[in-house]
């Protein structure tokens, strides 16, 4: 992992107008169409609401997943990066820590706000915050693997969806699971190992996944 | 013996020979298992007739996954050692492949109709299978995609190793996810027992399925492979190359 | 800043690409060594940039080998070399001076920043954007942080595009210097092929027909 790199990603972000925001922006809208589509009745949401928030955070991930290296393959970047002390494994590394903190962070921010409105105790949100910083790592580095065999084909926004779903499955279902589990016993539940263990082995496989199509797309 | 098999020649010679063998054990597989299935096979003292639907949907489901776990192996032989006839036999693994997955997905929802009453039931295994067809059609669409195609090959086959090793960790998740939220009542239609008139049909099926498949993927890779070599027998001379020193 | 580079030689041998089913061009070997400038001249689109870039390592060839050695010691080629294609290579939200500063980072440059602006003739720039620089400016940026780099052997995919006759002459300095420092450096181009080092050769791809 290198530091200049994930500075200079955040800084780009910063600078990019808001495009960052895409993510949260979605989180917010669909939480809201969903909550008017349900009509409102916080006895009906309650019970949904750890899944929908999760189906949320999903999509709007899913949704950012293609910038990720897109502006690199355009610009050349990534020529320049291959022929540097920079691994391409690093570099990956660099961009789901970057990803992390420009995509992921946002969102488990904003997921209490959305819990208030779903008017949530406060142990589930805590549930919910929690089980979405134990698969934050493998959300992150699906999305790297998914741009990275994207290489910013525009087109193609579908194929990230098709791409990813498959491997984020595992993570809604312990994901939601772990909300409820929290509430009875804390963080010992056992969903959080699997969410961790989850991210680990997305990790180990995704990162160098990634790393060979970054190496593929240049080719 | 795929190292023996990588070279064109060898391979068509061995096609030529082993296509139609595969063909002949399908025809004779289908025939009597469909036979054996259908008619001589006992019914099940709580599904009846249903339970038969098992012999065509218990083979699909299994060679859907073999064909996923040669398909695995294939690319990543094209991974490691960039050879056109593993690309070759990896893309023509997968359309049989998804083709099973999605037959075992029907003939599942057709039997699970006058066994639960419902079309589609979420249960783990039928979960996992409709995930593996995710998988497949997105490999499918990484070839479909990109035009180059042993670019394709090369992202195709990195994808192709990332799903075998989730596959696992897929059907843990949602057995797992299953077992908390399916009543005990739903369980999936198995098996009913395992003796031998059951086994021998279902024996008989997974054979035919298997040759079918090897059937369908040699037919699929010799013509791809007779088709690179016409192509580069017809392919342009490329640029002629001079090199020569620059007078200052 | 370096003033030798250690001894570096690329090899290609028997370097053979398609791109699809189209054959681009086999049999393609040479060896670059310190101070050599080999110009790869063709006309558009019939593989110089390919050629290039499996020079670069970025392409594995489809037949033959591309081989790279650094003081007698075979090495990767991010070891060795430094490629300017036709893309910036540069983000348009970084100022030139961040931009310079990031990469000097990366490859470990010790040397004065200033200097290298007021060579490549952007002192003024320093502020500005990438993406609010013209073309020209850009390919000058390029030159900076191909110097920055510090790798012996360059690989220049058309530089003296979207250049004036100013900017051409820049380059041919800056290449003589890198030369004359032990350098190489292949050159895709149009523009007819100079000395501008120990000697030159000219690579020249010509349809077949």
């Amino acid at each position: 992992m290198n530091m200049s790199l994930i500075k200079r990603d955040l800084k780009l972000a910063a600078r990019s107008g808001g495009a960052w925001l895409l993510g949260l922006a979605f989180f917010m809208v669909f939480l809201t169409l969903t909550a008017i589509a349900l009509g409102g009745d916080a006895n009906v949401m309650r019970p949904l609401a750890p899944a929908l928030i999760w189906l949320a955070v999903i999509l709007s991930a899913m949704l950012s997943f293609s910038s990720v290296f897109m502006s690199d393959y355009a610009d050349g970047t990534l020529e320049q990066l291959k022929l540097s002390k920079i691994s391409m494994l690093s570099l990956c590394a660099s961009k789901a820590a970057a990803y992390f903190i420009m995509a992921i962070a946002p969102l488990i921010i904003a997921a209490p706000i959305a819990a208030l409105a779903f008017d949530l105790p406060s142990q589930v949100v805590w549930g919910i915050c929690f089980s979405l910083f134990f698969a934050a790592p493998a959300l992150s580095v699906y999305g790297i693997f998914a741009s990275a065999v994207m290489a910013g084909r525009g087109a193609s926004g579908f194929l990230v969806i098709l791409i990813t779903a498959p491997f984020l499955i595992p993570l809604l279902i312990f994901g939601v699971a772990a909300v409820d589990s929290y509430v009875q016993t804390g963080l010992s539940a056992p969903e959080f190992r699997a969410l961790a263990g989850l991210s680990l082995i997305g990790s180990a496989i995704g990162l160098p996944a990634a790393a060979a199509a970054l190496n593929a797309n240049l080719e | 013996m795929i190292s023996y098999l990588a070279n064109p020649k060898r391979y068509l010679r061995f096609a030529r020979y082993a296509t139609p063998v595969f063909g002949i054990v399908a025809a004779i597989g289908f025939v009597t298992g469909l036979y054996l299935a259908l008619l001589a096979s006992p019914e099940d003292y709580q599904q009846g007739h249903t339970v038969r639907i098992m012999y065509v949907h218990v083979p699909a489901a299994w060679c859907a996954q073999m064909a996923y776990t040669a398909l695995a192996m294939a690319s990543l032989v094209s991974f490691i050692w960039r050879h056109t006839l593993a690309d070759i036999a990896a893309r023509a693994f997968a359309v049989p492949g998804a083709a099973f997955t999605f037959l075992a997905l029907v003939t599942g929802s057709l039997w699970g109709k006058p066994t639960w009453n419902t079309y589609w039931q979420w249960d783990g295994r039928m979960t996992s299978v409709l995930i593996l067809l995710f998988i497949y059609i997105a490999y499918l669409a990484i070839w479909a995609i990109i035009e180059d195609k042993k670019h394709a090959a090369r992202l195709a086959s990195i994808f192709a190793m990332v799903g075998f090793i989730n596959i696992p960790i897929i059907k843990f998740s949602v057995d797992w996810w299953n077992s908390l939220h399916q009543p005990a009542t739903f369980s999936s239609p198995g098996a009913p027992g395992s003796s031998s008139e059951i086994l021998l049909p279902l024996m008989t099926m997974m054979v035919a399925y298997t040759a079918l498949f090897g059937w369908l993927s040699l037919r699929q890779i010799t013509t791809e492979v007779l088709r690179a070599q016409s192509a580069r027998k017809r392919q342009n001379p490329g640029a002629k190359v001079t090199i020569e020193a620059v007078d200052a | 800043m370096i003033t030798e580079f250690p001894t570096t030689k690329l090899t290609l041998t028997d370097v053979g690409m398609s791109r699809g089913n189209y054959h681009l061009f086999s049999g393609v070997s040479f060896e670059l060594t310190p101070g050599q400038v080999l110009w790869v001249h063709g006309d558009n689109g019939i593989g110089k940039t390919t050629l290039l870039r499996i020079a670069s390592g970025f392409t594995p060839p489809e037949t033959g080998t591309a081989s790279y050695s650094m003081s007698g010691q075979s090495c990767k080629p991010e070891n060795i070399i430094a490629y300017q294609g036709h893309q910036t290579g540069f983000k348009a939200k970084l100022t030139a001076q961040e931009e310079l500063s990031f990469w000097a980072k990366l490859h470990g440059f010790n040397g004065q920043l200033p200097d290298i602006f007021t060579l490549i003739g952007l002192g003024e720039k320093l502020s500005v954007p990438t993406g609010s620089l013209s073309a020209g400016q850009k390919r000058r940026l390029g030159l900076g942080r191909l110097i920055i780099s510090q790798k012996p052997v360059w690989i220049m995919d058309e530089p003296a595009a979207s250049l004036d006759a100013e900017g051409s002459q820049l380059t041919e300095m800056i290449i003589s210097d890198h030369t004359a420092r032990g350098g190489s450096v292949i050159i895709a181009s149009h523009s007819p092929a100079k000395v501008l080092g120990q000697n030159a050769r000219r690579l020249t791809l010509r349809a077949a027909s």
